[in-house]
Formats: structure tokens, sequence, C-alpha cells
């Protein structure tokens, strides 16, 4: 059939141009979970252990961030995998999905590159089909990493089992990997593909959240997470929902092929409406400009950092019941005299917070010299912007959006451990150590600030100190490093509110830090070249 | 005359790199500028010196009398730029691109603004990432163009227009032209420059090479003589001032040393000349004739 002429070749082509990102995404997906799992055994050695954890899927809020609830009553490895793993494993690969369809389909589209492809001897549909078969081999991939090593990975847990696990992830990655193969072919952009396709994996985790809270199936039904999660992996597994994949994998493609065969190249069904002819007040000038430019960079962080805030008041009370029973939680967290296991809990849960903002800092930050290599930075400076000037805004985006971050995030934990226990002191205890937690953050910010004035080319060193610091804040305790390894870490020099005293002396030090870093980044980028 | 523009000596290194050389460069108020070199000669890193964004290694750069690295922010208010490669945000419209830039820059002139995305035919409600080369650079011109300043600098400013944006952007400078504005255009499209510019300043790895008005870089050049005479000359050939002589019958073509000129003309009407042709060079000629003997010394 001439519209499929050169599939072949081009799933080739695909192949190399995803030999790193593609197998990246696959790898770290299943070694990442088979390795969490890894210390199951070892967490909950008794049935005991298991039951007091089953206790806690009990709460709504973890009901709603966890799963269904199956196999509560005996609680085995087996169902506190898919109880509480295969919605991030699965919305993992039903992210890989989405975004490698669109990158090889409508993105290449829309910079012109498919054009190329295209007026070669290619059928109509051949890079759809070809992009959709190295998806659904991708998802394969990751299925079958994961069937073959759970079983190896946590003795007894049963080949059935892992089958149903690894089938309904694959079966959630190659429905959305259609989802969004049909959104390309929709949509005239790629941004608004991945969009569609993103909000539609955020509807599936939302409608089998509402109904796994509520315990109402019909819910559950509209959600293909929801199918893969009731294949009830390891507890009573059932294959029939592997019907409804195929179904709706089928349709899908069928409906994004049918479209692709009768379209324009570069057109879609969705037309794109014009944009604005002019700039409003609010973006000419260089703040607005720049706000405007990071606006859904930071939408999504506060989003994070709400659903954040609001999980660490909706556990804190369950989870310090757990941590009771539990030693090897205690490794964790901050110890203090005469402070409640929830305040430990918290103290540890905002360092974690302080990290969350962190990234968000310096993703503002570094993408100063992006915006100077690519040219944009030039375009702004010779519109007689100072320099220091330009890197104001990106501080103060950096700065206020990051404070802004431990605020939404102290605000919803607060306000749901307030209510909980009811205290208004609790309540801002809690905010209080949140935004306690800024100037640690902003230490990054003038380190990057720093970077970019001295020595540029190398700013992208600050997410190598990141990583490292914040991996040291994660794991550090487990690997029983010498103390002042974890003694350099800004993080650390936070005390540990609200469990410890908060104190004034460690803020003014990392602020001045800030402040010196800061200062010097500003007057330095005044006396070097810009990269051309 | 004013020197709004004043290059003394200007060298730039990248590490051991020499990327400019001992380059002096005046333009004085109410001139065009040519800027003549292929890529990697050092014409756009000259541009960055002036504009402040990189620091020159050595010599003096002085824009309106003040220092092109120190004072660059107040310079900027008097110069509108086109990069030779414009990049923008990829999510604003064309438009808003314009605004953007041009309310930063101060002086915007609203009406110019809207006659020049009709002259220039551009759809303004776009977004960026949509824009070929081409329109991307049409932002940067319509921005410049708009834009009120004594000095306007562009780089390369129609590698990416067809043929007839081409003919609008050299209408534009011409009106610059009419309005007493001082233009400096770096380019490689000589007809370009030959049509636009008064004088001309050709960069070859990181070095003046040749500078003064087309007349006196002509005058310093090779003539293109085409002839007929009655009898064959047989003296010319021989001549260290005659170039590429070529011989079909009675007709020859040669190029002569401007100096040379004379004392051809008199072998060829003692010759009995039936039909002269002389031509003064075109730019091109000049062009390649300095790129191609001079890169044939360096060996």
């Amino acid at each position: 059939m001439s519209m499929f002429i050169g599939t072949g070749r081009l799933f080739l082509v695909m192949l190399r141009k995803e030999r790193v990102r593609l197998p990246i995404w696959a790898v770290s997906i299943s070694v990442l979970f088979l390795l969490s799992i890894l210390s199951f055994p070892e967490t909950y050695p008794t049935q005991e252990d298991r039951q007091g954890r089953a206790l806690l899927l009990e709460s709504p809020a973890l009901r709603a961030m966890a799963g269904p609830g199956y196999g509560l009553e005996n609680y085995t490895f087996g169902a506190m995998i898919t109880n509480e793993m295969f919605l991030y494993v699965a919305v993992a690969v039903a992210f890989m999905s989405i975004f490698m369809i669109v990158r090889n389909t409508r993105a290449e589209e829309e910079n012109g590159l498919s054009e190329l492809i295209k007026a070669g001897v290619v059928g109509r549909i051949s890079v759809t089909t070809a992009a959709f078969l190295l998806m659904v081999l991708a998802n394969l991939f990751v299925a079958a990493v994961v069937i073959f090593g759970m079983p190896y990975t946590i003795e007894g847990l049963s080949w059935n089992g892992s089958l149903a696990f690894g089938l309904g992830v694959a079966g959630v990655g190659i429905i959305f990997g259609a989802v969004s193969l049909f959104m390309a072919q929709m949509s005239e952009s790629a941004g608004a593909a991945t969009g569609i396709s993103s909000a539609l994996l955020g509807l599936a985790f939302l409608l089998r959240a509402i109904g796994d809270v509520a315990g109402v199936d019909a819910w559950r039904w509209m959600s293909p997470i929801g199918w893969g999660q009731a294949m009830r992996a390891f507890v009573d597994e059932r294959w029939w929902p592997l019907g409804l994949f195929a179904g709706g994998i089928v349709l899908l493609a069928a409906a994004a092929m049918y479209i692709d065969y009768r379209r324009d190249d570069a057109a879609g069904v969705l037309r794109v409406q014009g944009g604005k002819a002019r700039a409003g007040s609010g973006l000419t000038h260089l703040l607005g400009l720049q706000s405007f430019l990071f606006r859904w960079v930071f939408l999504s962080w506060a989003a994070g950092a709400a659903l954040y805030g609001v999980a660490m008041g909706a556990v804190s009370e369950e989870a310090a019941d757990f941590f009771a029973d539990n030693p090897i939680g205690e490794e964790f967290l901050v110890q203090a005299e005469g402070a409640t296991l929830a305040e430990s809990l918290f103290a540890t849960y905002m360092a974690f917070l302080a990290m969350l903002a962190a990234g968000y800092a310096l993703q503002v930050m570094t993408r100063m010299t992006r915006e100077e290599k690519s040219g944009r930075g030039e375009i702004l400076l010779v519109q007689s912007v100072p320099r220091p000037r330009w890197m104001l805004d990106y501080l103060l985006i950096s700065c206020t959006g990051s404070f802004m971050l431990l605020v939404i995030s102290g605000i919803g934990a607060g306000t749901l451990y307030g209510y909980y226990t009811d205290s208004a002191e609790g309540a801002w205890k809690v905010f209080f150590a949140a935004i306690a937690q800024t100037p640690a953050v902003w230490v990054f910010i003038g380190l990057a600030a720093l970077l970019m004035g001295l020595w540029p080319k190398a700013l992208s060193l600050v997410w190598l100190v990141y990583t490292a610091f914040t991996l040291i804040g994660l794991i550090g305790p487990l690997l029983q490093l010498p103390d002042w390894v974890n003694d350099v870490s800004p993080y650390a020099q936070i005390p540990g509110v609200p469990a410890e005293d908060w104190t004034a002396w460690s803020t003014v030090i990392l602020f001045s830090v800030f402040a010196v870093f800061t200062v010097v980044g500003m007057y330095t980028i005044r006396k070097r070249d810009l990269i051309i | 005359m004013d020197e709004l523009v004043k290059l003394e000596s200007v060298s730039k290194y990248f590490g051991k790199h020499v990327a400019l050389e001992h380059v002096d460069l005046t333009i004085r108020r109410g001139e065009t500028v040519g800027f003549l070199g292929p890529n990697g000669s050092g014409k756009s890193t000259t541009i960055r010196v002036m504009l402040g964004l990189l620091k020159k290694s050595g010599g003096e750069v002085k824009l309106f009398g003040k220092d092109a690295w120190t004072e660059a922010v107040d310079i900027h208010k008097r110069i509108a730029y086109v990069p030779g490669d414009v990049n923008v945000w990829p999510n604003l419209t064309g438009g808003q691109v314009i605004d953007v830039l041009g309310k930063l820059h101060g002086d915007f002139n609203e009406e110019k603004r809207q006659q020049l995305i009709e002259r220039f035919q551009l759809d303004p409600r776009k977004k960026s990432k949509t824009y070929s080369k081409g329109n991307r650079q049409k932002l940067a011109l319509i921005t410049a163009f708009a834009s009120e300043a004594d000095l306007y600098i562009f780089d390369e400013p129609t590698s990416g227009l067809d043929p007839l944006m081409a003919s609008i952007f050299r209408e534009c400078v011409r009106e610059l032209q009419e309005e007493g504005k001082t233009v400096l255009l770096s380019s490689h499209i000589l007809a370009e420059v030959e049509e636009l510019c008064d004088r001309v300043s050709i960069i070859k790895e990181g070095k003046i090479i040749e500078t003064g008005t087309l007349e006196e870089l002509r005058h310093l050049t090779r003539i293109s003589i085409t002839a007929e005479t009655k009898q064959p000359v047989t003296s010319l050939p021989g001549r260290s001032d005659v170039h590429q002589w070529e011989a079909d019958g009675a007709k020859v073509h040669f190029y002569v040393d401007a100096e040379g000129l004379a004392p051809v003309m008199q072998e060829l009407a003692g010759a009995g000349v039936v039909s002269l042709e002389s031509r003064p060079p075109t730019l091109e000629e000049i062009f390649l004739r300095h790129y191609e003997s001079k890169a044939g010394e360096g060996r």
C-alpha cells in the first residue's frame, strides 16, 4: 500500500534519532521502579507491618494519590506495589509516550523538517505509523523489564501478577501515546498537542482518584489508568481490561492515521487562532516581558508546590503514627527534644520543599545563558538595557517565585494540619517552617548569579551542585556520610523548624552569602564578553 | 564633518585566535558605509565590539565620542541595530516582538510601524516560532526603521529576504539617507552595497584591506578593456600592467591597471583601433581580486 511506503526506513531513522533519549526514559522508569520496591521486604518485614501500611490507605488523601485499595485485608508485597506504585509507573510511561510521539510527528512538521522527508518516496501516513510503532516498542520494553524484573526483585512475587502489572503499565503508556498521536494530527502546534494530551492524562488521574476515594466504579472506568488498576495485579488478576486498551488504541491510532491521510502538510483540524497583533502595556517593559515568558514555568511549579503542601498536611498525622511503629524512618527525621513526631516529620518535609523551590529558581536562572547564546539576550541588550538590569529580572523572578512556592505550599500544609489538629498555632508553625526555607533556596540563586558574571559557560554547574546537595539531603542519612558533608549544604543550615527552634543567625548568614554572590555577579557581568 | 564612529587600531582576541587585527573604521554623519567581507572575516565581531557586546583587546572604539564599552547603554539609545541572525521569543507574536523591542529602545514611531508592517507584508498575528528566517529578519528591520536613531547598523540584513523584500529594504535605507541618517551596512551582497553606499571598507581575516569611496577603489584597480584593431597588438601581452589577456582574432579583451591606461591607449591607437569599450571594474571584480590575489600571496 503506497500510503505506508518507507515506514520501515523511517522507523530506523527515528530509532537512531531517539537512541539516547528514549532509552534514558525507558530504562530510568523501569529501573527506578524496581529499585524503589527493592527496599520493601526490609521496610515491612512482617505481615503486621504490612497491615499497618494498609491502614494508611484508608485515608482519602492517600487513596487519591495511590490506588483503589485492592487486597488490603491481606496486604502482600504484590498488593502493596499494585496499590501504591502502579499509578506512578503508568503516569511516567504515559509522559514518555506523549513526548516521544509529539517530538517525532507534529514538532518536526512545525519546524519544517517533515516537509523534506515527505517530499521523498514516503507514504502519506508513514511518519505517523513509524512513530506509533516506536512508541509501542518503547512501552513493551518497559513492560518487559518490569515483568521479568519484579519476581527477581522481591521473592515470592508471582509471574501472573507481574504480567498483569507490566501489561497494565504498557496499556496506559500506549493508549496515551495514541491519544497524543491523535492530538498531533488535530492541532497545528506541537505545544498544544503535548499540552492537551498531558491535560487528558491529568484528567484520567483525577477521574480515578474520585472513583477510588468515593469507591464508585463508574468514575474509575472513565480513566485508562483505572483500567490498568482494574487488572488487579497480584491480588486477583483480571485480563479483560486489556480488551479496553486494545479497542481504545486501535480506535485512536486509526483516527489519527485517517486524519493524517486526508489533511494538508503542516495543517491541523483545530484552527490556530491568530495571536495578538500588539503587545499590551504589561509586556513592553523588561520585567513584564520576562514574567510573561516564565508564566507557565512558574504555574506548573506552583501546582506541584500546592500538591506537595496539601499532601504534607493531609498525611502528617497518619504518617506520624506509621513512623512511630517503624524505626527505619527515624534516620530521615529531624530529631529534637520536645517535638511531636508530626513536627519532626514536617521539619523533614520542609527540607524537601526547599529542594523543590530551588529547582524552580535554578530553572529560571539557568535560562540566562540560553538567552545569551541564542542571540535573544543580544537583541535585548542593544535596546539600551544595562546588563545588570537584565540580570535583575531573572533574580526577581527566581527570588519572588521561589518564595511564593514556599508560601503556597506552606498555606496548603498549614491549613490542613491546623484543621486536623484544631490548632491555629500548629497551622502557623507549619506555615512559618515553609517560608523559613527561603534563605537556603536563595543561596542557590546567588551561586547562579555569581557564575553568570564570572564564568557563564559553566552556569550549568549549579545543577551539579544542586543535585549533589539534594541527593545528600535525600539519602545522606542512609549513606551515613561524615557530618561535615551535610554541614556544607545550604539546606542543612536552616534549623529543623517546626521541630527545632528557629534562629535568626543562620538566616542572616545565608542571606549575606546570597547578597554577596549576587552583587559580585551583577558587577562582573558588566566586565565580560557576551557569549555569542 | 562629525565622526559618529571611530575605530582606531582595534584588535580582538578570543583566547589565541585573532578575530580582529588593527581595524580602523570611521563613519561620518550622514554617510552610508558598506562593510564587505565573506563569512568569518570579522564583520559581525567588529559590529559587536562597536555595540559594547564584546570587549576590545586593544585600540580605541568611540561612538558619538563615547567609549563603546563603558558607555554602551547611552550609545544604544542612539542606535538601531539589526543582527545577522535574528532570534526572538518563540511564544510571542511578531507584532508583540516589534512592540517589545521598540518600546524598550525608547523612541518608537507608531505610524511608521504600521506602514512598515504593510510594506514588508508581515502577518503580525503569527507566533514567532512559525516565522521563517526572512520573516524574523523583517521583525528586526521593522523595529529598526520605526525607531528614531542617529546611526543604523545592519548586519547582513537581506540574507533571508526575497528580491522583492530586499528592494523594499533598499528603499527604506534611501529614505533614511534622505533624512540625513547615518548607516553602516555589512553585507556580502555587492550589488546592494554598490547601490547604497558612499564609502566601502573591505575586511579580510580580521584586517581592513581596502577602504574608500567606490571611485577611489576603482581608480586603484583595473579597468576592463575590449578592443578591435586593424593590426594585431603584440606589445601589450608582455606588459606588467596588463592582465588576463585574451585574444580572439582581431578582438582582444584584457584588464589594465589604472596608471597604465594612457600608454596602453597609445599602443592601441598605433595598431589602428576600430572599436573600443572600456568599463570600470564592478565592486564584485574589486572584491574578488582582493580575495583571490591576497589569498595567493599568503601562501
